[in-house]
């Protein structure tokens, strides 16, 4: 026992013993193949989920003969997979492996800042044309429907007020690590 | 092309083994503290080892062997932290010079529990405070963790300066207190 008298915490730090025993290259490449192998699977839902929405919108095309109503399909289409492709960006960053430690948080904090601020709606701005011609489309032909989303909207909107407090509440703290994070890096 | 494809491969084994012998032990400790579970840490190791050998492939040079790996293991770490949601509040360095020592006032103790306090406040810091203090206890010189950190020359002093005062007030029988 050289108990804490010690006056290195170095050394002390650099005695610790190795938890388990080394990674093999075999344990590193099945697990690479793994990661890799789930990466290619969700990259796969962007394609998928593209030819779906193709599908869905060429048979709704081929039913309609209003050009209204194909206008409105179009604008979904182009919406939709504009929003797959910048969520694919997102999912899929390419990034430097190596960068230093502060300017990789720096990145982080930036990405949880927008997503704190509620830059995540962005995503969904290119689908914004296709879904008010939709709308128009529906409210054309009843009158009705135009108010049906109200009460839904009554009920959703405490909730929406909540998370938006929320949300800022932490976008503050996430701000003021980016500054701190700022001010180290200047010096 | 296949033959090109298994050559670049091998280097970045090769890499991998030479990174993996000189620094494994120190991945391991890095891996300490950034995680207190062990289960979670051993998960980590494996996903710090994982990062490192992928990054291998993409080793350009442009800076050191042990600035690379010191890089890519504290970034995995940071984006570890990031994503614990459950974790309390993470301290400065100069919160913890400010604040007194709630651990036990009896000073002689044994290694283990002078580690396990030492680990304690490591995973209680910030990630840059926690890089820096990391580095610091692996022996590094300021300029080195500059490189990997990417902080300020002045920021890295001031923290040395800070961990070590910290440091001694706790981990010092009758010093710095």
């Amino acid at each position: 026992m050289t108990g804490l008298s010690d006056p290195d915490p170095k050394a002390l730090w650099q005695s610790q013993g190795t938890e388990t025993d080394p990674m093999t290259l075999g344990q590193i490449h099945a697990l690479v193949g793994r990661y890799d192998r789930k990466t290619r699977k969700a990259v796969m839902v962007i394609p998928v989920a593209i030819a779906v929405s193709s599908v869905l919108c060429g048979v709704l095309w081929m039913q309609s003969r209003e050009a209204d109503v194909r206008i409105a399909l179009a604008l979904v289409f182009v919406g939709t997979v504009v929003t797959y492709l910048m969520a694919m960006r997102l999912a899929f960053p390419q990034r430097d492996p190596a960068e230093s430690a502060a300017a990789f948080l720096k990145r982080r904090l930036q990405a949880q800042l927008r997503k704190a601020r509620g830059g995540w709606l962005m995503l969904l701005a290119p689908m914004a044309p296709g879904l008010v011609a939709c709308f128009v489309v529906v409210f054309r032909r009843s009158h009705e429907v135009a108010w049906a989303p109200l009460p839904l909207l009554a009920v959703l909107a405490p909730g929406l007020l909540f998370v938006s407090l929320r949300t800022r509440a932490q976008g503050r703290r996430i701000k003021a690590d980016l500054d701190e994070l700022d001010r180290l890096t200047r010096g | 092309m296949r033959g090109l494809a298994l050559a670049s491969r091998n280097e970045q084994d090769r890499r991998y083994l030479e990174a993996a012998a000189e620094f494994g032990p120190a991945l391991d400790r890095l891996a300490r503290g950034y995680e207190a579970d062990p289960d979670l840490r051993r998960d980590l190791r494996q996903d710090i080892h994982t990062a490192l050998w992928k990054s291998l492939g993409r080793f350009d040079g442009r800076c050191s062997l042990r600035t690379w790996v010191y890089r890519v293991a504290h970034n995995t770490g940071a984006s570890h932290v990031l994503k614990q949601k459950a974790r309390g509040p993470l301290a400065g360095i100069e919160e913890l010079e400010r604040t007194a020592d709630g651990d036990d006032p009896e000073r002689n103790v044994s290694d283990s529990q002078a580690m396990q306090r030492l680990t304690r406040l490591i995973q209680g810091l910030k990630p840059p405070d926690r890089q820096v203090l990391l580095l610091y206890l692996e022996d590094l010189d300021a300029a080195a963790i500059g490189d990997i950190t990417g902080l300020s020359a002045g920021a890295i002093a001031l923290k040395i300066h800070r961990a070590k005062a910290v440091l001694a007030r706790r981990f010092q029988q009758g010093e710095g207190r």
